[in-house]
C-alpha cells in the first residue's frame, strides 16, 4: 500500500502525476463517452492542444482560466492542459446566471474562457462586458496589474476546434510544441484550481486549492476507496461542484477509466442503474439525496444494486439510516459503500465512514457518523476558546492538514476567520473552521451534529444566507430581509423574511409613468434568479411590514411566524398544471385549502386537507366539471397529477392501454409522494399477557426531535378516529416528531377479547406503549396525545409518566361514553336504517355499538374521570367532529385546525423543555 | 362469541412503495393437519374506507377462526385506507385493487411459501375480489359477502314487502321524509356514506360471464347476501334469477341472511357469518 510520506515526495502536482501515469499506460483507457474511447496518450494529445492554446494566448503561471464547460472528455483535458502551463482553472457552469458568473470572472480577472460553441454567443459578450469595465475601473484607480496578465483580453477558446486540431495535428509535433512551456509547469504551492461557492457578504467566493492540496487530497482518496486500474469510474456530477474532483482525478491517477455521464435527457426511470450496467461501471459518488432517492428507485421497482459496482460514495448531507438499510436489503455482493464529508475548503472529502459489521447489525443506529479523517487530514473538536474537547463533547468541527485550501481568492479577511492556527500538543497546527457541529465518539468516528452558525446546507450545497440577503436587500421596496430555513416531508427549503414597510414599489408602465406595485413572492423570486443559482431562490416568502427585534436591536428569529404563512412564487421549485384538467383541479384545490398557489405533485392532506374537505372536493368535481371520482380513488391519488390521471382513465375516451412512457410517470409521481411520506413501522409489542398491534411513523430525512404517542377512543370512536389520527402522525412527522398508534387490548388489531378491556388495562397498554416508543427511539421524553376516551385515560397517568399531555376532546367521564354508545346502539336496533324489523340482541351478550361489553368492563369505564389539572392550557378550534351525530362514519372526520393546535402545543413543549434544561 | 387460543400475529409492511401494511395471522400448529392447508392463505381484502381490522373487527375475528382450521390469513389496507398510505397509484378502483392484492400474494408467496389465495371481500371488497380472480389464476376461490347485484322482477316485490311495508307504519320515517323534503334537516354527506360511490358493478352480462369463466377455470365462488343491501338484493331466490346460467355450476353457491345487516353489526351475528365464511373456506380447500 502507498504511503502518505513517499507519496509526497515524489509527487508534487498533479500535472507531474498524470505525466508519469501517462508514461506507464498510455494505450489504456482513460475516458469513455458516449461515442468513444479515450485513451491516455489520446487525453495527453489533448492536453497539450489546450497547454499550446492557452500558451499562445500568454496565459501562464499565476493565470486563472475559465472552464465553461459540460462533463466531457475535453472538459478534463482542459483542465489538465490549464495546469500544465502553471494556470488555475475556475469552472464556470453555464446554468448560472450571467451576473453571478461575471462576478466570478471578474474577481477570478479571467481573461481566457475555455468553452463549448454553443455557450460562447450567450454568455461570451456579457462576461467580457463586466471584465473590462471592472479593468477600466481598477486601471482607473491604481497604475498597478497583476503582473502575470498579459493574457489578450477576452479570449474564448472554443473545445471543439482544440479537438479538431488535436484529430488532425502530429502528436509528436505537439509534443515537442508543448515542451516549450515546460519551465512554466507549477510548483505544489500553485493554485491547480479556483472553485466558487456562497459567500456571506453578498457574492460568492473563490476557495484556492493549490496541487499539494489536491495531490494530498488524490492521494488518500486513493489509498481509502482501494482504486485500481481496472476501475471504472461515473462521472456524473456537474463541474462547479467539487464530487467532480474526486470522479476525475483519483481514478486517472491510479490508472483507471473516466466514465462521461451522456448529456441530455434519459430516456430510462432508473438512469444510474441503466449507465452502470451499460459501462460496466465500478465506482460511483453521489450526492446523498440523489443516493436517497436511487435506492428508493430500485427498491420500488424491484431491482437489485447492479453487480459491476465496488465502491458506492454518498457524500454532501446526512445519510438516512433507512435508506442505508434497505440498501443492504438490495445489495447482492459485497461492495464498499462510505459515507463521506467534506467542505469544498477541504479539498472534497476529509472524513470518510465505512459502516462496519457492529453498524450493519445494529437495528436501532439511528444515526450514522461521518467517519474518520482520511490519510494526510486531521480533524478536531473545538471549544468557543478553541480548545480540543473530550470525546462526547460537543462543539465546532475542524479540519487540518496539507489538503486545505491556501484561502479565499481576494478575501483576507475572511480567510483569516475561516483557516486558523490552534496550538495543539505543543504544535502550531493550521485548521478549517467548518462551522459545523460535532462530536468525538469514543471509536474514533465523528458524529455531526447540524450547523453552527446561520450556514444553510441544502442538498449538497453551503449556501451563506446573507449572499441572499444582499440582493434582496437591494430591491425596491424591501427595507430588510432575513433567510433561513423549513422543513416539509423531510425536504429542506429556504425561506426568505422581507420587511417591506408599506409593502409597495414604482414600477414603471409602458406610458413610463411610475405605478405602485405590492412586493410579493413572485416578484422577488424571479428578480433573484437574475442573479443567483436556481438552489439559492427561497421557495416561500414571508412579508413583514418590519421585523421584530430583541432588547439589543437584533432580528428577534424566534418571534418570527411560521414559514407556512409566506407565499409560494409560481415558479420556485413548483410543477405548475400542465393541461386544462390539471389547472381546473389546482384551482379547485387552491379555493378549499385556501392557498395562493399549488403544485401538481403537492400532496392534498399535506397542505392541510382533510376527509371532509375530500367530500367538498368531490361535490365540486361532480357539481361544476361534471366529474364522478369517486372517494377512495381520491384518497389513492392525493395530488394534482395523479388525481387527474385517474379521471382521464375513468373517462371512456381515453382506454388504451399506457405505454412504456406512461407507466414510468406514473412510478415517478408515485415515488414524489412517497418519498415526502414517513417511514412506516407496524408491529406487535408485549403489554402483559398480550401482544398490541402499533404503528411507528418516523420522520425522514430530518432528525427527531421528540416523541409522541397517541391515545385513541374505542368502539365507535376508534373507527372514527384512526384515519385522522393517521394524518396527524404524518403531518407531525414532517416537523420531526417520532409517533407512535396503538391499539388497546381487544381493540383493532390487537390480541385480546374486547368485554375484557377496562380501565387498568388501559392504562397499562398506555404506559408500555410509551416505554416501547422510548426505546425504539432513544427519546426518553415522550409526549402523549390522547382523544376522546383516550384523552381521558391519559389525563390519568402519572404526572411524570409524560413529559406532555395534550388532550384532544376528552370526555369527563367514563360514563358519558358509555351512554353514547348504548343511545347510538338502541338506535341502530330499533330506526328501522340498518335492518328492516326491529331487532332486538341476544340477551345473553352484553353489547354496545358492535362491541362486546361485561359488567366489569362497563364499571370500569364508568368509572373514569377526567382529570384536572392547575397547569393547564385551553385551545379552541373550529373543527367539526360531531361525535353525538350517530350518522357519521370513519370518514367524516376533520381537523386541520386541531392538527395545526396539536403541532403548536407539542413544538412550545419541546421549547419548554430545552429552556429547563437550560436552567 | 368465538374463544380461542392467542393468534400469532406478524404486523408487515410490503408493496412497491412500502406502503401497504396488514397483518399474517399463521395457522394454528395444531390444526395444520396436511400440505394443501399451509400453501393456501385467506386474504381479506379491505370492506369500502373501513380499516383492515373489519367492520367491528371482523377480519380480525376471522382470521382467528381460519387459524383455528388451519388456514393462515392476511388482512391488510388498500391504499389510501386504513393505514396503507396513498401513493397515488393509478387505474380504476378494481384494477388498482387487483394490483395491490397482486402485491399481497407477492409478498406471502415469497415470504410465506403461499401458492394460492381464497380472497374474501365485504361490500366493495367483494367486487375487488372478484375482479382480481378473473385476472390472477393464483386465486383459487371467493367468498363475497353483499357483492355485486341486479334487481330482478322479484325484487320489486319482496323490496314493497320487506322495506316499505315496515315502515309505513313508522312515525319516525314518516317525520324524517317530511324533514327531508322541507329540507330542515341536513343530509349526512352522500360520499362518506358506506358502500355507495365506491362501488363498481359491471353489467349483469359481464358479470355472469366473467363468473361462468371462474367457474372454468374452477375458481370455488360462494355469495353471501344480507338484507343490508337491500336495495339491490332482497330475496334468496334472486342470484338464481339474476344469474340463471350460473344454477348448474358446483363451483358456484350462495346464501342469503334476511335479518343480517351490511357488516354484522351485532356480536352475534359476527359470529354466525364468521363460522359460515371458515366453514366455505374449509370446503373450498377440500374441493
Amino acid at each position: 500500500m502507498m504511503t502518505l510520506a513517499e507519496t509526497t515526495c515524489d509527487r508534487t502536482t498533479v500535472i507531474e502525476w498524470w505525466g508519469q501515469q501517462c508514461d506507464q499506460c498510455s494505450d489504456q483507457v482513460a475516458v469513455v463517452t458516449e461515442d468513444r474511447e479515450w485513451t491516455y496518450q489520446e487525453i495527453d494529445h489533448l492536453v497539450n492542444q489546450f497547454a499550446i492554446q492557452l500558451h499562445q494566448l500568454g496565459c501562464g503561471k499565476g493565470s486563472h482560466v475559465g472552464l465553461c464547460v459540460d462533463r466531457s472528455a475535453e472538459a478534463i483535458a482542459a483542465m489538465l492542459g490549464v495546469m500544465k502551463i502553471g494556470a488555475a482553472f475556475v469552472p464556470l457552469d453555464p446554468e448560472y446566471p450571467t451576473d453571478r458568473l461575471a462576478s466570478m470572472v471578474e474577481d477570478a480577472e479571467i481573461d481566457v474562457i475555455i468553452g463549448h460553441d454553443r455557450y460562447q454567443a450567450e454568455l461570451g459578450e456579457p462576461l467580457w462586458d463586466a471584465r473590462s469595465k471592472s479593468t477600466r475601473s481598477k486601471s482607473t484607480r491604481s497604475k498597478n496589474t497583476r503582473s502575470q496578465s498579459t493574457c489578450t483580453q477576452g479570449r474564448w477558446i472554443p473545445c471543439e476546434s482544440v479537438v479538431q486540431q488535436a484529430t488532425s495535428s502530429d502528436v509528436a509535433i505537439a509534443n515537442e510544441a508543448a515542451s516549450a512551456f515546460q519551465h512554466e509547469s507549477p510548483l505544489e504551492g500553485d493554485l491547480a484550481y479556483l472553485m466558487y461557492t456562497s459567500g456571506s457578504t453578498g457574492r460568492p467566493k473563490g476557495v484556492e486549492i493549490s496541487h499539494r492540496a489536491l495531490v494530498t487530497y488524490c492521494i488518500a482518496d486513493i489509498e481509502c476507496y482501494k482504486l485500481t486500474a481496472d476501475d471504472r469510474t461515473l462521472q456524473f456530477s456537474t463541474l462547479c461542484f467539487d464530487i467532480a474532483i474526486e470522479e476525475i482525478f483519483p481514478p486517472l491517477l491510479s490508472g483507471g477509466a473516466v466514465v462521461i455521464r451522456p448529456r441530455g435527457r434519459a430516456d430510462q426511470r432508473n438512469e444510474l442503474s441503466s449507465l452502470v450496467n451499460r459501462f460496466g461501471i465500478t465506482a460511483v459518488h453521489l450526492a446523498t439525496a440523489y443516493w436517497h432517492s436511487w435506492v428508493d428507485l430500485m427498491v420500488a421497482a424491484g431491482e437489485r444494486v447492479p453487480q459491476s459496482l465496488r465502491l458506492v460514495i454518498a457524500t454532501g448531507e446526512k445519510v438516512s439510516v433507512a435508506h442505508y438499510r434497505r440498501w443492504q436489503s438490495i445489495a447482492d455482493h459485497e461492495l464498499l459503500w462510505c459515507n463521506a464529508y467534506g467542505p469544498t475548503e477541504a479539498t472534497v472529502t476529509a472524513t470518510v465512514y465505512i459502516p462496519d459489521r457492529a453498524f450493519n447489525q445494529d437495528s436501532s443506529a439511528g444515526n450514522m457518523p461521518i467517519g474518520k479523517p482520511l490519510p494526510g487530514y486531521s480533524a478536531y473538536i473545538l471549544d468557543q476558546d478553541r480548545n480540543v474537547l473530550n470525546v462526547g463533547e460537543t462543539g465546532e468541527l475542524c479540519i487540518g492538514g496539507p489538503a486545505l485550501a491556501c484561502g479565499y481568492h481576494k478575501r483576507p479577511e475572511l480567510t483569516q476567520t475561516a483557516f486558523i492556527e490552534v496550538a495543539i500538543d505543543g504544535s502550531k497546527q493550521r485548521l478549517y473552521r467548518t462551522g459545523d457541529l460535532a462530536r468525538m465518539l469514543p471509536n474514533g468516528n465523528i458524529d455531526f451534529g447540524g450547523r453552527f452558525d446561520h450556514q444553510i446546507k441544502l442538498g449538497s450545497y453551503r449556501i451563506e444566507p446573507g449572499e441572499i440577503e444582499v440582493v434582496i436587500d437591494r430591491m425596491a421596496g424591501v427595507k430588510e430581509s432575513l433567510v433561513s430555513y423549513d422543513e416539509v416531508a423531510g425536504k429542506k427549503y429556504l425561506v426568505a423574511y422581507v420587511a417591506v414597510g408599506s409593502g409597495r414599489i414604482a414600477a414603471e408602465t409602458s406610458s413610463g409613468t411610475c405605478e405602485p406595485e405590492a412586493v410579493n413572492a413572485t416578484y422577488l423570486a424571479k428578480s433573484l434568479r437574475d442573479t443567483l443559482p436556481p438552489y439559492m431562490i427561497p421557495a416561500r416568502y414571508v412579508m413583514l411590514e418590519s421585523f421584530p427585534k430583541t432588547i439589543n436591536g437584533k432580528i428577534d428569529r424566534e418571534a418570527l411566524p411560521s414559514p407556512s404563512t409566506g407565499d409560494v412564487p409560481h415558479d420556485a421549485n413548483h410543477v405548475a398544471p400542465r393541461d386544462s384538467l390539471e389547472q381546473r383541479l389546482a384551482d379547485l384545490w387552491k379555493e378549499i385549502l385556501h392557498l395562493p398557489e399549488i403544485g401538481i405533485h403537492d400532496d392534498f392532506f399535506l397542505l392541510g386537507g382533510s376527509s371532509l374537505l375530500v367530500t367538498q372536493v368531490i361535490t365540486r368535481l361532480t357539481a361544476d366539471l361534471s366529474i364522478d371520482l369517486p372517494v377512495r380513488d381520491f384518497f389513492a391519488n392525493p395530488t394534482i397529477a395523479t388525481s387527474a390521471r385517474q379521471i382521464r382513465k375513468l373517462s371512456s375516451y381515453q382506454e388504451k392501454p399506457a405505454d412504456a412512457t406512461t407507466i414510468n410517470r406514473e412510478l415517478d409521481d408515485a415515488m414524489q409522494i412517497r418519498a415526502r411520506l414517513p417511514e412506516v413501522k407496524p408491529a406487535f409489542f408485549p403489554s402483559g399477557d398480550h401482544q398490541l398491534f402499533s404503528v411507528h411513523y418516523q420522520p425522514v430525512n430530518i432528525p427527531s426531535v421528540g416523541a409522541v404517542v397517541f391515545a385513541n377512543s374505542i368502539g365507535h370512536e376508534y373507527t372514527r378516529a384512526y384515519r385522522n389520527l393517521q394524518q396527524l402522525a404524518v403531518q407531525l412527522c414532517q416537523v420531526g416528531f417520532e409517533v407512535l398508534r396503538f391499539d388497546y387490548v381487544g381493540t383493532g388489531n390487537s390480541e385480546g377479547d374486547c368485554s375484557e378491556l377496562n380501565a387498568d388495562l388501559m392504562r397499562q397498554n398506555l404506559l408500555d406503549a410509551k416505554d416501547y416508543l422510548a426505546k425504539q427511539t432513544k427519546i426518553n421524553h415522550v409526549a402523549v396525545v390522547g382523544l376522546r376516551l383516550g384523552a381521558t385515560v391519559a389525563s390519568q397517568m402519572p404526572r411524570e409518566t409524560f413529559s406532555q399531555t395534550v388532550l384532544w376532546d376528552p370526555i369527563d367521564s367514563g360514563k358519558t361514553f358509555l351512554d353514547l354508545v348504548d343511545r347510538f346502539h338502541d338506535q341502530e336496533l330499533r330506526e328501522l336504517t340498518r335492518y328492516n324489523q326491529i331487532r332486538i340482541g341476544d340477551p345473553r351478550i352484553d353489547q354496545a355499538y358492535g362491541h362486546r361489553m361485561s359488567e366489569t368492563k362497563r364499571s370500569s369505564i364508568a368509572s373514569l374521570k377526567l382529570r384536572h389539572c392547575n397547569d393547564h392550557h385551553f385551545v379552541s378550534t373550529h373543527d367539526e367532529i360531531l361525535w353525538e351525530d350517530s350518522r357519521y362514519n370513519e370518514a367524516a372526520f376533520s381537523s386541520p385546525e386541531s392538527f395545526a393546535a396539536i403541532e403548536r402545543l407539542l413544538i412550545s413543549g419541546l421549547t419548554k423543555k430545552e429552556t429547563r434544561g437550560s436552567r | 362469541m368465538i374463544q380461542l387460543a392467542p393468534p400469532k400475529n406478524d404486523a408487515v409492511l410490503f408493496g412497491r412503495h412500502e406502503n401497504l401494511v396488514g397483518i399474517w395471522t399463521e395457522a394454528a400448529d395444531h390444526a395444520v393437519a396436511d400440505d394443501s392447508k399451509t400453501t393456501t392463505a385467506v386474504i381479506m381484502v379491505t370492506a369500502g374506507m373501513i380499516h383492515h381490522s373489519g367492520p367491528f373487527r371482523l377480519h380480525v375475528e376471522l382470521a382467528n377462526c381460519l387459524r383455528h382450521q388451519g388456514v393462515p390469513s392476511l388482512r391488510f389496507d388498500l391504499s389510501g385506507i386504513g393505514e396503507s398510505l396513498g401513493i397515488g397509484a393509478s387505474g380504476s378502483s378494481l384494477d388498482r385493487a387487483a394490483d395491490e392484492i397482486g402485491q399481497a400474494i407477492d409478498y406471502i408467496t415469497n415470504r410465506y411459501g403461499i401458492k394460492k389465495v381464497v380472497l374474501f371481500g365485504l361490500c366493495s371488497g367483494a367486487d375487488d375480489s372478484i375482479h382480481t380472480a378473473s385476472v390472477d389464476d393464483r386465486v383459487c376461490g371467493v367468498v363475497s359477502v353483499d357483492g355485486c347485484g341486479y334487481r330482478t322482477p322479484a325484487f320489486y316485490w319482496h323490496r314493497f314487502a320487506s322495506h316499505y311495508l315496515p315502515r309505513i307504519a313508522k312515525l319516525s320515517k314518516w317525520s324524517r321524509l317530511v324533514s327531508r323534503f322541507l329540507r330542515l334537516e341536513d343530509s349526512s354527506p352522500k360520499s362518506l356514506q358506506v358502500g355507495d360511490d365506491i362501488r363498481e358493478f359491471p353489467s349483469q352480462n359481464v358479470a355472469e360471464s366473467q363468473l361462468m369463466a371462474l367457474a372454468n377455470r374452477s375458481v370455488q365462488l360462494h355469495f353471501i347476501y344480507t338484507s343490508g343491501v337491500g336495495d339491490y338484493y332482497n330475496h334468496a331466490g334472486q342470484f338464481q334469477a339474476m344469474f340463471p346460467s350460473l344454477s348448474k355450476a358446483p363451483e358456484i353457491t350462495h346464501c342469503f341472511f334476511p335479518d343480517m345487516d351490511h357488516v354484522a353489526f351485532l356480536c352475534e351475528d359476527r359470529a354466525k357469518l364468521v363460522r359460515h365464511i371458515s366453514n366455505k373456506v374449509s370446503e373450498m380447500l377440500h374441493c
